[in-house]
């Protein structure tokens, strides 16, 4: 919907692409984006959308009552999403599962990655704490199973299992295993299992409309000169001195909303 | 000896023990070990825990629902096999869901299956009630269930009430378990509903608008679990199919339409779905208004979905075969959409692939499915079967005639038999790639739908004059067709006729002569009196064959069969009212007719013959209005050799109102008709120039 003004920019412009570059001032900008009538209920409803499938509970019980938007779910099942993700932010995976399986029985038994993920996270996490024995015996008889029902998951269990080779606190090839990123990747990939089984869908809306206004920006600055947002926390319109080439790599986009 | 956690856990469960409170405990302390951990399964299994749950969820006291959902969850947990969750889901008749196949007879062994029927009785606790129809749905996902159970006592009527999820009594807060719980009904219903019988029960406990309702509703899974249900209940099924496509939504709008829309949705699972329920439609032929729709858009969408990955390129395959076949156009539409070179990809690259476990399964699915679609799209058209040979697939379609899975095995022999239709130096390729041994092979399988594609195969391999033909006798081919058509079913007996006919079919005197002492006209003449008429027809068909180019041919059949037993046979097929029958028995005379002076003379010394054909000489087929012609043709054929007999001929027929009534032809309508109508009659004139006598009557 935001694109369409920026489209019929594109055909506008000078097709055989010279040299000069077709300059659009701030003005003619402006009077285009007043153009286009983008409904307030519309932004609301992605804004809600955006709250709900994170999991910002009371975020969107608060854009609720000031914005008159009725949320299209039950709130309750964002809780129980957010209960879940921070059990396993928290390192308590076991109390992640149990959730889990109380609120939808089916989705570890029918997923045998998602649960493969979760128990290796179990593994880490005694890892971490330096219960070794443990580590090795849930190894033995929660992991090694899975592995050879699954090959594809051996790989996985053997970088896993190498943690216990290097010093936990010193740089290692494994490393990455224990920052939080890696919970991080968990809680989402868990998140997104139970936004499929809510019907919901799993994935927001607004970062993908993000990346398309990214998108149809740097298919613009081929052909043209015009006010861009560079910066899209600030979403400010900055019209760029002549002659500079397209910016890359723009990476505004994950931080808004946070 | 200590007891495990384990063994304590189930030993807790039973009913000697008072406390609910430590049974729940336990429950889900089993629970949480079992779920996704196929080992711990097996354990319990060993441990007797199924004869415990059983008698918990059998208890008809509804105060206690927390024990018994936590059972429920447990029964069901033991159902879930080890495959990623898939769009088999929903469509049982697709193929065999890879449930946990054990499990699940242990399950029903135990007797579960009644109990958790009970179980949904609506009055109950709305948690309780989803549970069972998840652990039910998940039991039901194996097609060794039996569906009887189902469709006894109030079970099925009780289940259509589930589907009402959106009436307007749900209980406040409830509203997500009960639309959960419709899903898991309309699935359930979508895999019990396999037979003919069971989509007429289904559909008329009212379960079609409560199924539009969650159609409608906008909740993905739902929406396709219910394009699942109603897959299921018009599949070849064109009385339910028209009541579904001439329903309305809520909104007053019909169901192709919308779901058209949903062929274009966001998830793949549901474009299936969606697909699915259309080409069902369409295959009942009750959407003709949306035969541009299936072109553009279903068609385009389903050869997309073979790049994608899973339970959905697996599936698309088949579900564009059923699509496509016996529709020239869409093949060819397809074939223009580069699905064959995709198809050939899949079907070749698997084959370098090592093989891991658990996906063997999808695998064998995926390539099955593929090489059937390859079968439909080159069914028709030449030019889609030049695709398919020149994309070098061939090869691997003769090595899947040796899988080891029946339904691999089955598709290639499709494959073949499309290709073999093809003319004849694409028939030789087919020959060329090795197909004679594997063919060979299959002609001894189990399974009769892999023996009649390979009997059809070799039916049109063996039309041409190739060497094959007589290696293929060698191998004894006769003596297996004999053994097929005592043996095998009315498909497949008919097949092998059908390829000793094309066997047979311009094939000189010492090979007819072979087959029919390996055959034996004892055989033949069972054949033409045999029970199934298509069966008759091919017999009479291959009599045609044998007893066609020359005297010897006709000697032999004359000797083999005796000629009175042929004639009274032919004598009595002119008497049914069966177009295909005639036409075989009258070209059966034709090729008598072109014997010799004894050959004919069998035939004019059969009064009731010469009447049928008089009498079928105004049938209302062109074809056996020509065919009968012939006979006269033939029979009054110029030869000074035999000049008296030929008048005699000639005046026998005449006598009976023959020329008659190829004069009354002269005026047919058909262009055909009318040429061998004048040939015929010259033969008339010309006798009765050199006779003089014999003038027709007006």
């Amino acid at each position: 919907m935001s694109r369409r003004p920026l489209q019929s920019n594109l055909q506008s412009s000078n097709p055989a692409g010279g040299l000069t570059k077709k300059i659009i001032s701030r003005d003619e900008w402006d009077a285009k984006l007043a153009g286009v009538q983008v409904d307030r209920e519309d932004l609301n409803k992605l804004i809600m959308n955006y709250l709900i499938i994170e999991g910002f509970k009371n975020a969107a019980e608060e854009f609720s009552h000031e914005s008159g938007t009725k949320p299209p779910v039950n709130l309750e099942s964002i809780e129980d999403r957010t209960i879940v993700r921070k059990a396993i932010l928290r390192g308590n995976i076991e109390e992640a599962i149990e959730r889990v399986n109380d609120l939808n029985p089916e989705i570890l038994d029918t997923n045998p990655k998602l649960f493969f993920h979760l128990q290796q996270q179990r593994l880490i996490e005694y890892i971490r704490e330096g219960r070794i024995m443990e580590a090795l015996e849930f190894a033995q008889e929660e992991l090694a199973p899975r592995g050879e029902e699954n090959p594809e998951f051996l790989a996985e269990l053997e970088r896993t299992m190498s943690l216990l080779a290097f010093e936990l606190a010193g740089p290692s090839p494994v490393s990455d295993l224990l920052t939080p990123a890696q919970r991080q990747k968990l809680a989402s990939e868990l998140n997104r299992e139970l936004l499929l089984s809510q019907s919901q869908e799993k994935d927001p809306k607004l970062p993908a409309l993000l990346k398309m206004c990214l998108y149809a920006q740097q298919q613009l600055d081929e052909r043209c000169t015009y006010p861009k947002i560079k910066d899209f926390t600030k979403a400010e319109l900055v019209m760029e001195p002549m002659g500079s080439g397209p910016i890359g790599g723009a990476s505004g986009a994950s931080g808004v909303g946070a | 000896m200590t007891l495990t956690p384990h063994e304590v856990a189930v030993s807790q469960l039973g009913t000697g023990h008072g406390i609910p409170l430590e049974r729940i405990t336990s429950l889900r302390f089993i629970k949480n070990n079992i779920i996704g951990n196929k080992t711990k399964k097996n354990l319990y299994i060993k441990l007797g825990i199924l004869s415990r749950l059983q008698e918990i969820v059998s208890v008809k006291d509804d105060k206690d629902s927390q024990l018994k959902i936590q059972a429920v969850i447990v029964l069901g947990s033991f159902a879930f096999g080890m495959r990623k969750k898939n769009v088999d889901l929903y469509y049982p008749h697709l193929g065999p869901n890879c449930g946990n196949e054990d499990n699940i007879t242990a399950l029903t062994n135990a007797g579960v299956v009644e109990p958790l029927l009970n179980s949904l009785n609506p009055s109950g606790d709305p948690k309780l009630i989803e549970a069972s129809a998840r652990t039910l749905n998940a039991i039901y996902a194996s097609p060794k269930v039996s569906r009887q159970q189902l469709f006894q006592g109030n079970h099925l009527h009780v289940l259509v009430q589930l589907l009402d999820a959106y009436s307007s009594n749900v209980r406040q807060g409830q509203d997500l378990v009960m639309v959960h719980t419709a899903e898991l009904v309309a699935s359930i219903l979508a895999r019990c509903c396999e037979t003919s019988d069971q989509q007429m029960k289904i559909a008329s406990s009212g379960a079609i608008p409560l199924l539009m309702r969650l159609l409608a509703g906008g909740v993905s899974k739902t929406q396709e679990a219910a394009l699942g249900a109603l897959a299921a209940l018009v599949k070849d099924n064109s009385e339910l199919a028209r009541l579904i496509a001439q329903t309305r939504l809520e909104k007053g709008e019909r169901p192709a339409p919308f779901i058209l829309r949903l062929v274009r949705d966001k998830s793949p699972t549901m474009r299936l779905a969606a697909a699915t329920c259309l080409t069902y439609l369409n295959r009942a032929g009750v959407i003709p208004d949306h035969y541009v729709d299936i072109m553009q858009t279903v068609l385009p969408v389903l050869v997309k979905m073979l790049l994608l990955t899973g339970q959905v390129q697996e599936t698309a395959p088949k579900i564009l075969a059923y699509l496509i076949w016996e529709s020239e156009n869409m093949q060819k539409a397809v074939c223009e959409m580069d699905a064959i070179p995709k198809l050939a990809q899949i079907i070749s690259v698997m084959e370098d692939g090592d093989l891991m476990y658990g996906i063997v399964d999808h695998r064998d699915k995926l390539k099955e499915n593929s090489l059937l679609a390859l079968a439909a799209i080159s069914q028709m058209k030449e030019d889609c079967r030049k695709q398919v040979i020149e994309a070098k697939v061939l090869p691997y379609i003769v090595t899947a005639m040796s899988h080891p899975s029946v339904g691999v095995r089955a598709a290639a022999c499709q494959c073949t038999r499309s290709l073999s239709r093809s003319v004849k130096n694409l028939r030789t390729s087919l020959v060329d790639a090795g197909i004679e041994a594997p063919l060979f092979q299959l002609l001894s399988d189990d399974d009769p739908g892999v023996l009649s594609s390979a009997t059809a195969t070799l039916c049109n391999i063996v039309l041409d004059v190739s060497p094959m033909k007589k290696t293929i006798m060698e191998r004894g081919i006769v003596a297996k067709f004999v053994h097929m058509i005592g043996y095998g079913d009315n498909i497949v007996r008919l097949n092998a006729v059908w390829a000793i006919k094309n066997l047979v079919f311009g094939a000189p005197s010492d090979v007819k002569e072979t087959v029919m002492r390996q055959f034996g006209y004892h055989n033949l003449v069972a054949l033409l009196n045999d029970g199934e008429l298509a069966i008759q027809e091919q017999a009479l068909n291959l009599v045609r064959n044998l007893a066609c180019n020359n005297e010897q041919d006709i000697n032999q059949v004359f000797n083999g069969m005796g000629s009175g037993q042929l004639l009274s046979i032919i004598e009595d097929k002119l008497t049914w009212d069966d177009q295909r029958l005639l036409e075989h028995a009258l070209y059966v005379l034709v090729n008598i007719a072109t014997g010799s002076e004894v050959h004919k003379q069998s035939v004019m010394k059969r009064p009731s013959i010469l009447r049928s054909v008089l009498s079928l000489m105004t049938h209302e087929s062109v074809a056996i209005r020509v065919a009968t012609i012939w006979v006269i043709i033939n029979l009054t054929w110029p030869d000074e050799k035999v000049s008296q007999s030929l008048h005699e001929r000639v005046s026998v027929l005449r006598s009976m109102g023959v020329e008659d009534r190829l004069r009354s032809l002269n005026s047919d309508h058909d262009l055909d008709v009318r040429d061998r109508v004048k040939t015929a009659l010259d033969h008339f004139v010309v006798d009765q120039q050199q006779h003089g006598h014999g003038v027709p009557t007006q």
